[in-house]
C-alpha cells in the first residue's frame, strides 16, 4: 500500500472512531450532524474523489476505497460514501459541485419509489441540501430544503424520508451516454466496500468477545469447534478485503465492470456468512440493542440488497462469461489482470 | 441478563485492539506486473503444442500426473527451478514469474508432478539451508528436470500431529542410521530423492525440539518403497520403509534440532500457490467450451460463480505471492488461500453434478462426464493434503487472536 494510502487510512480510522465514540451515548440530532459534517468537509472527505485542479483530494479509487470500508468499519450516521460519489460523479459530468451535503438517486431503484416521490433511506437524509438525480442517459442536480422532505419511518439512526422530487428545482441538468450503468456500477463497489468494512467490524468484535468470554473455565477462543468458526469467518473478512480493494484498483486505471460485480456478489453472499457466524459466537449478547454487533450485521443485511443483490449480479456475470467464450476462461481473466497491472505500473511510474 | 456486564469492558477493549492491534491478514492487491504477456504467450505455445494429444479427462490430473518427457524439455526450456541462482542451474528469476508459470502450467493441465516437489520446496530449501556441497550436486540436475524429489513428512502414526513422528536417526561413525516408515508420501516411489523429517533425539524436552531433515537417496541400501493405490485406481502416494538406512553426515539438511522450524518454512511454500485453486480448472474449461448457448439458470448460475470465485481467489493468492518475493513469510495468509481454495476446488464437480444436464452441452460429453467423475474422486484430497481444512483453521485462528 502506498504511504500517502496508508496515512489516509489511518486518519479516516481515527476520525471515524472519535465520532463514533461520541455518538454512542446520545442519539445524532441536526445540531451534532452539522459539527460533524464541517469536521467531514475540513478533513476533505467529500473531495477524495475530485480532482486537485478543482479544489479536491485528487485521490484515486483506491484511496476512495480505503475511506469506503472505513464507512462501514465504523457506524457513522452519514450519507458520506453517497456524497463523495455524487461529487465524483458531478466533476466527471463537467457540472458545478455545490457545497453541503448532498446524494444520490437512480430512477432504477424502482423498488423504493412511490407516486409520491422517492424514498430514501440514507443516514441523515433530512439534512441533504442536492440530489444528483440520474435517470437512464439523462442527469439532474436538484435543489432541496429540508421543508420538502416527508420523514417516513424514524428507526433508530437510519431513517427513511420521501422525497418529492417532480417538485424539486434543478439547478443543472444534462445527458451523458452510460452513465445510469457506469454510476450503479460504482455505486455497488461503495456498498460492496463498506460490507468489507462492516465484516472486519465484526471479525475484530468476534475475536474480543471470544478470548474474553468464558465457559467451562477457560476463554472460549481455547475451544477448537469457536477456533473452527473464526477462521471461517476471517477467511470470508478476507476474501471480501481483497475483492473490493481489487476491483477499485482496476477502476482505478481502467475498465472494471467484471471485478465490480465479483466485488458485490462476493460481499453479498459472504455478509450473511459472517453475520451468523459473528452473532453465533456472541450468543445472546450480541442481539441486545445495547451491544453494538447489530449495527455492523444489520448495516451488512441492508446493504446487501442495495445496488444489485447475488441474483443481480450473478446473472450480470453469466452474460459477460458466455459471450466472452471465444478463448478460455483463464486467458480472458489473466489478460485482463496483465493489462491492468501494465497500466497501473505504468500510471504509477 | 448479569453476562451483560461485560459489555462496556469489551467495548472498550474493541477499541483499544483495533487502536494498537490490527492482526487482520492483510490482502492488498498486487500491484506490480507478474512477468510479461510475452513470457505467458511462449509458454502457453509451447504447452498447447505438446499437450495436443492429450485427452481432457487426463489433463485434469495435472500436477498428479508424472511424466519425465514432458519435465526433462520443461527444464530444457528453462521452466523449472526458475527463480534459482545461475550457478546451480536457475534463471535468477523473480518469484512472481516462477508464479506464471506454474499457473500457466496448471490451467493447461500440463503433467507436472516429477518436478513439483524439487521446484516447489527442495530447491528453496537447499538455497536457504542446504551446504555448498548439497546445492551443487542437486540443484542443476532438479533445474534440468532430471532429478526428481518427495517430502517425507506423514508417517502411519503421525498426520496432522506431525511432531508425533518415531523414524529415528541414530548416529554413527560418519553419519547417521534412519529407521522408521514413512507414508502417503508423494510419487516416493519414482522419486530419486526424498526431504525427510525425522528425530535425531528422542530425549528432548519438546516433541518438537529432537527433529531434523535429511536429504536420503531412494536408492540407498534398506530404503524399500510399497506404492499405495488410491480410490481411482492411481498409484501416486506410497508408503516408505527405512531398515538400518545410512546417511552421510553431509547429507543432513541444514542444522540438527532445527528440522521444525524448516519444516514450517517448508510448509509455507506449498500453501498459497495456483495449484491450490486450479485443481478442478479442466472441468470449468470443459464445460465453458461444450455448454450451449440457452443454459439454464443452474448452469449459468455456475459458471458465473467459477469465474467470480477463480478471480478473487487468484488475487488473493497473488497477494501473497507479491509478499512472499518481498521476502515476508505470510502463513495466516497462505493458510486462508488453501482452505478456501480447497473448498472451491471441491465444490467444482460438485456442484456441475447437482445441475447437469447432458443436453446443456454439445455431444458426445463423455469425457466431460469422465473428468467430472474422475475429480468427485480426487476431490476428498484437496483438503487433506499440505495440511488439513481443520489444521489450516486452527492456524488462522491463533494467527487472527495473537
Amino acid at each position: 500500500m502506498s504511504d500517502h494510502r496508508a496515512m489516509l487510512k489511518d486518519m479516516v480510522a481515527k476520525f471515524f472512531r472519535e465520532v463514533e465514540d461520541s455518538l454512542s451515548t446520545n442519539m445524532i440530532n441536526a445540531e451534532t450532524f452539522r459539527t460533524i459534517w464541517s469536521e467531514v468537509s475540513a478533513l476533505g472527505l467529500p473531495d477524495v474523489l475530485v480532482p486537485e485542479e478543482r479544489g479536491g483530494f485528487g485521490g484515486n479509487w483506491s484511496d476512495a476505497g480505503e475511506v469506503f470500508q472505513a464507512l462501514g468499519r465504523f457506524t457513522l450516521p452519514l450519507p458520506i460514501g453517497e456524497n463523495i460519489l455524487a461529487r465524483h460523479w458531478l466533476d466527471g459530468l463537467e457540472a458545478r459541485i455545490p457545497s453541503g451535503l448532498g446524494i444520490f438517486v437512480f430512477d432504477r431503484m424502482s423498488s423504493r419509489k412511490l407516486d409520491a416521490g422517492h424514498i430514501l433511506s440514507a443516514p441523515m437524509a433530512d439534512q441533504v441540501e442536492w440530489i444528483l438525480s440520474v435517470s437512464g442517459d439523462q442527469w439532474k442536480l436538484l435543489s432541496l430544503s429540508s421543508s420538502q422532505i416527508i420523514s417516513n419511518n424514524q428507526l433508530d439512526r437510519q431513517a427513511e424520508f420521501l422525497i418529492p422530487m417532480e417538485q424539486l428545482d434543478a439547478l443543472e441538468q444534462g445527458s451523458s451516454a452510460g452513465i445510469s450503468d457506469r454510476f450503479f456500477h460504482q455505486a455497488a463497489l461503495l456498498r460492496a466496500c463498506q460490507m468489507a468494512g462492516a465484516i472486519t467490524a465484526m471479525l475484530d468484535m468476534t475475536i474480543d468477545h471470544v478470548q474474553q468470554r468464558e465457559q467451562f473455565g477457560a476463554p472460549l477462543s481455547k475451544l477448537q469447534a469457536v477456533q473452527q468458526e473464526v477462521a471461517l469467518l476471517a477467511e470470508d473478512q478476507a476474501a471480501v478485503s481483497c475483492a473490493v480493494a481489487s476491483a477499485c484498483q482496476a477502476l482505478t486505471v481502467g475498465d472494471a465492470t467484471m471485478e465490480i460485480a465479483i466485488a458485490k456478489w462476493k460481499a453479498n453472499e459472504a455478509s450473511a456468512r459472517a453475520s451468523r457466524i459473528a452473532h453465533q459466537l456472541h450468543g445472546a449478547i450480541g442481539i441486545t440493542q445495547e451491544y453494538p454487533l447489530h449495527r455492523y450485521s444489520q448495516n451488512a443485511t441492508r446493504w446487501r440488497s442495495d445496488f444489485g443483490n447475488e441474483r443481480y449480479w450473478l446473472d450480470r456475470l453469466a452474460a459477460f462469461v458466455l459471450s466472452n467464450r471465444d478463448r478460455p476462461l483463464w486467458h480472458m481473466l489473466t489478460e485482463r489482470s496483465d493489462t491492468m497491472l501494465a497500466a497501473f505500473t505504468e500510471q504509477a511510474s | 441478563m448479569r453476562h451483560l456486564m461485560g459489555r462496556y469492558f469489551l467495548s472498550k477493549t474493541r477499541r483499544a485492539r483495533t487502536l494498537f492491534c490490527m492482526t487482520e491478514p492483510d490482502f492488498t492487491p498486487i500491484d506490480v506486473p507478474i512477468g510479461n504477456s510475452q513470457q505467458r504467450h511462449c509458454l502457453r505455445a509451447f504447452v498447447a503444442e505438446r499437450l495436443s494429444d492429450h485427452a481432457p479427462q487426463d489433463l485434469a490430473r495435472s500436477w498428479s500426473a508424472w511424466d519425465e518427457k514432458f519435465s526433462h524439455d520443461l527444464g530444457d526450456q528453462g521452466y523449472i527451478g526458475t527463480t534459482w541462482p545461475v550457478e546451480y542451474g536457475g534463471r535468477a528469476a523473480g518469484q512472481l514469474e516462477r508464479y506464471l508459470i506454474i499457473e500457466e502450467l496448471l490451467a493447461a493441465g500440463a503433467p507436472v508432478a516429477a518436478h513439483w516437489f524439487a521446484d516447489r520446496q527442495t530447491g528453496a530449501m537447499l538455497l536457504r539451508y542446504g551446504s555448498e556441497e548439497q546445492r551443487q550436486k542437486f540443484l542443476p540436475s532438479m533445474a534440468a528436470g532430471e532429478i526428481y524429489c518427495c517430502i517425507g513428512m506423514s508417517e502411519p502414526g503421525s498426520g496432522s500431529d506431525l511432531a508425533s513422528l518415531k523414524t529415528t536417526a541414530e548416529p554413527r561413525d560418519g553419519g547417521w542410521t534412519l529407521n522408521g516408515s514413512k507414508i502417503w508420501t508423494t510419487y516416493a516411489h519414482k522419486a530419486h530423492l526424498m526431504v525427510a523429517l525425522v528425530r535425531t533425539n528422542k530425549d528432548a524436552a519438546n516433541p518438537r525440539a529432537g527433529l531434523s531433515q535429511f536429504l536420503v537417496e531412494m536408492d540407498m541400501p534398506g530404503v524399500t518403497v510399497q506404492p499405495i493405490r488410491d480410490q481411482m485406481g492411481d498409484a501416486h502416494f506410497a508408503e516408505v520403509f527405512f531398515d538400518d538406512v545410512f546417511v552421510p553426515d553431509n547429507m543432513m539438511l541444514g542444522k540438527e534440532g532445527e528440522g521444525w522450524a524448516q519444516v514450517n518454512a517448508e510448509l509455507a511454500l506449498e500453501r498459497s500457490g495456483p495449484e491450490r485453486f486450479l485443481s478442478s480448472y479442466r472441468l470449468i474449461e470443459d464445460s465453458l467450451m461444450k455448454l450451449d448457448a440457452g443454459a439454464s439458470r443452474g448452469l449459468s448460475d455456475l459458471v458465473a460463480k467459477w469465474c467470480a470465485e477463480l478471480w478473487v481467489l487468484r488475487q488473493m493468492s497473488l497477494s501473497v505471492a507479491a509478499k512472499s518475493q518481498r521476502g515476508e513469510n505470510p502463513m495466516v495468509e497462505a493458510s486462508i488461500v488453501k482452505d478456501l481454495g480447497a473448498r472451491f476446488e471441491q465444490s467444482v464437480p460438485d456442484d456441475l453434478q447437482a445441475c447437469w444436464d447432458a443436453r446443456a452441452f454439445q455431444a458426445p460429453v463423455d469425457s466431460l462426464m469422465e473428468t467430472l467423475f474422475y475429480l468427485k474422486g480426487a476431490a476428498a484430497s484437496f483438503s487433506l493434503r499440505g495440511g488439513t481444512s481443520e489444521i489450516l483453521r486452527g492456524i488462522i485462528a491463533k494467527g487472527v487472536m495473537a
